[in-house]
């Protein structure tokens, strides 16, 4: 019913709209009246015609009054004869719009394509720009306060010993071509994740004052062909812009991977990826001050295309820090945070063994946290100086390791030799029978699937292979179920029957 | 060419074009509905409201920019649902039949309006009337009978997407077959020329049935 009455509602209001504009253009001159020929030839004679014209469906009389008169055309000829008696003068038609119109024939149809046309075509370009837009790599130059200078880098003495050569190219670069030397201009550094590879290439473009490119071997990577090609190309052509200048490729085996490993478009994709860097690599030229460097830390898996000479032909390792660059780093770290006399680096360095430069810079930064903390906590204190206590070392050393490293250090003593009852509960000291008959006894500092690192009471660091272990005792640091009030586990060894 | 007059000549075009569109899609709609094929159905199709079945570029677009051309939204049919004792062939015949039928039918009621109102206006009976709503109403009941008899003759040709390709698809002996389906995929082809043709030769396809026409409604409303 109500679908019923809104279809009459429809059409109620079209018809009504037609019938009302058909009603105010009675008066329209465009609509003639039709007369009889009796009726047509009788004005004429009266002078009530002042012109006549002739449009597509035949003669029209015009009267004083603006009206138009339309006679049957069977009998223009006695009109026009009447008409030429009296005299009376012709008027070209006005140019008339309707149905037979060829203009709007013609005209339409040519805007409508047009238009059509124009569209498609707008689309079309903003389709090609962002093409182009896909191009384009997303390096771009690393701020200048994002810089870093060697004496940020703790440790690592190994490998910026190497960079000094890339280092003296870059700052004057006229020595090194007097002598038609020929430097390696690829770096790769490898090391393990946190070993600081992007600090040490930050800090080469830190002090050789050059431009630094940032890039990451994914960012080439797009679902489209070629594109990684165009946006290795594009990285390079801003560098050269921009001389000296520093390109950092991080995680390089995104691309590097060795060729023909994998099949598929994806794989061709890489590959063409990587082809273009060599390529790039061998082409940049004597003058150009331009170094790339590059990490990774699977360089077992790089195409040797990529370390062949010419291309990165010189290798950092960058190694996990020693006692003495832990104690560097951590130096660098606290430079800008004020410490309490208290703590020892020197300290706190033993207590970080297998932390990198990256876990250093965490650990410092929790522990200012902390202090920020506590100084929110004290009211009285003056907030502005919260020194960072020792207690707020090994806080945040507890909360990091207990996240990071429980497995590694406690659950494997716990697991492979206790008991499974076990829970940590702070540093383990343990004691290790050997099978030659020695028994080591001390702090457990990592552990892994075959060794394991032991500092003994007076200081010295063991290495005991698991193989040559007869037996593991912890000492301190898990509490035994058996003294815990523990239930076992039900579901340990516990058999299913199948039968 | 857009100056208002022009539109509003335009929009008394329109309405009549709307309402043959209109009855045309829903005579297809209610035929197949009625021989078994509730597709178009369930889509609301089987309705007179205008707003179901205009086509925003082929119904409002181009008459409006005066192009003497247009199109509704096409009505789907589903032949394997017609009733089991109806034959595919047939129904799809009676169905695409239908509409230009609808269309006949609407010229014809337009003419028997318009003759009874020449009547009335002759004898006096309507004579009470505004004489300019009266003329407006013939005037549209005369665009309403022209509009009418053209579709319905137009989709009448023989040429695959009109509904007078689907009459012969259905009467066409299986020798021929293979000669329509060529034809068939030429279709849209053969309509764009069979339309543009004339506008470039410069010469109009309808003017002989308008004139019948027109003498034919000339007689009517002479009484």
């Amino acid at each position: 019913m109500k679908r019923r009455f809104r279809t009459v509602l429809v059409w109620a209001l079209l018809v009504g709209l037609v019938l009302i504009i058909l009603m105010s253009r009675g008066g329209n001159q465009r609509s003639a009246t039709y007369v009889t020929l009796q009726r047509a030839l009788l004005a004429i004679e009266g002078r009530q015609v002042v012109a006549y014209c002739m449009r597509a469906d035949g003669l029209r009389l015009i009267t004083e009054y603006g009206d138009e008169l339309a006679v049957d055309p069977s009998a223009n000829g006695r009109v026009l004869e009447q008409l030429e008696k009296e005299q009376i003068r012709y008027q070209p038609a006005a140019p008339e719009n309707g149905w037979s119109s060829l203009l709007v024939w013609i005209v339409v149809p040519v805007l409508v394509v047009l238009a059509i046309l124009y569209f498609w075509k707008k689309m079309n370009i903003s389709q090609t720009n962002a093409f182009m837009d896909l191009r384009k790599s997303k390096s771009r130059p690393v701020e200048e306060r994002d810089k870093a200078k060697f004496s940020d880098i703790g440790g690592q003495s190994a490998a910026v010993a190497l960079l000094a050569d890339i280092v003296d190219f870059l700052k004057s670069p006229q020595a090194w071509r007097a002598s038609g030397a020929r430097l390696p201009r690829g770096i790769l550094l490898v090391g393990p994740p946190g070993t600081g590879k992007t600090l040490v290439a930050r800090a080469v473009a830190g002090e050789t004052n050059s431009t630094f490119f940032y890039t990451s071997a994914a960012e080439f990577i797009e679902m489209f062909v070629g594109v990684g090609a165009a946006r290795v190309r594009d990285t390079f052509e801003k560098a050269a812009a921009q001389q000296p200048a520093v390109i950092f490729i991080d995680e390089l085996d995104a691309i590097g991977r060795r060729r023909g490993s994998g099949l598929g478009t994806m794989h061709e994709e890489r590959e063409q990826t990587l082809n273009q860097l060599l390529v790039l690599m061998d082409g940049l030229e004597r003058h150009e001050q331009l170094v790339v460097m590059a990490a990774t830390n699977r360089p077992d898996v790089l195409d040797p295309a990529l370390l062949r000479s010419g291309r990165f032909d010189r290798l950092l390792r960058l190694t996990p820090p020693t006692l003495q660059e832990r104690v560097e780093i951590l130096k660098i770290h606290t430079r800008d945070k004020p410490l309490d006399t208290t703590v020892s680096l020197e300290q706190l360095a033993q207590q970080t063994e297998g932390f990198v430069g990256a876990d250093l810079e965490a650990l410092t930064n929790d522990a200012a946290l902390l202090a920020v903390r506590r100084g929110r906590a004290s009211k009285t204190a003056d907030r502005r100086i919260t020194p960072l206590t020792t207690q707020e070392f090994e806080e945040a050393l507890q909360a990091m390791t207990s996240s990071n490293r429980q497995f590694d250090r406690l659950d494997c003593i716990v697991v492979e030799s206790v008991s499974q009852f076990a829970e940590p509960t702070g540093r383990i000291v343990a004691r290790v029978s050997l099978t030659s008959g020695n028994i080591v006894e001390g702090e457990v500092l990592w552990m892994n699937a075959s060794h394991i690192k032991l500092r003994t009471t007076d200081g010295t660091e063991v290495i005991v292979a698991k193989d040559g272990a007869q037996c593991i005792v912890p000492l301190a640091g898990t509490e035994l179920a058996s003294q815990a009030d523990f239930a076992p586990d039900r579901w340990a060894n516990k058999s299913l029957d199948v039968g | 060419m857009l100056d208002p007059d022009f539109l509003l000549e335009r929009l008394t075009l329109f309405v009549p074009l709307v309402l043959s569109l209109t009855v045309h899609e829903w005579a297809h709609a209610w035929t197949a509905w009625r021989l078994g094929d509730d597709t178009a159905r369930l889509q609301g199709r089987v309705s007179l409201n205008p707003l179901e079945h205009i086509d925003p570029i082929g119904t409002v677009l181009l008459p409006l920019l005066g192009v003497p051309f247009g199109w509704a939204k096409p009505v789907p049919i589903n032949p394997l649902r017609f009733r089991p004792n109806i034959r595919v062939s047939t129904g799809m015949m009676l169905t695409a039949a239908a509409g230009p039928v609808a269309n006949f039918l609407l010229a014809v009621i337009g003419c028997l309006c318009l003759a009874a109102l020449a009547a009335g206006i002759r004898t006096g009976l309507a004579g009470g009337g505004d004489q300019a709503l009266l003329t407006a109403i013939y005037q549209l009941l005369y665009v309403t009978i022209i509009i009418n008899v053209m579709l319905a003759c137009f989709n009448l040709l023989p040429i695959p997407p009109l509904d007078g390709s689907r009459i012969v698809d259905g009467l066409l002996p299986a020798s021929l077959r293979p000669v329509w389906n060529q034809f068939s995929a030429l279709g849209p082809l053969v309509l764009v020329a069979v339309i543009l043709l004339p506008v470039f030769l410069g010469v109009s396809i309808w003017s002989p049935l308008l004139r019948h026409l027109s003498s034919l409604i000339q007689a009517l409303t002479a009484g």
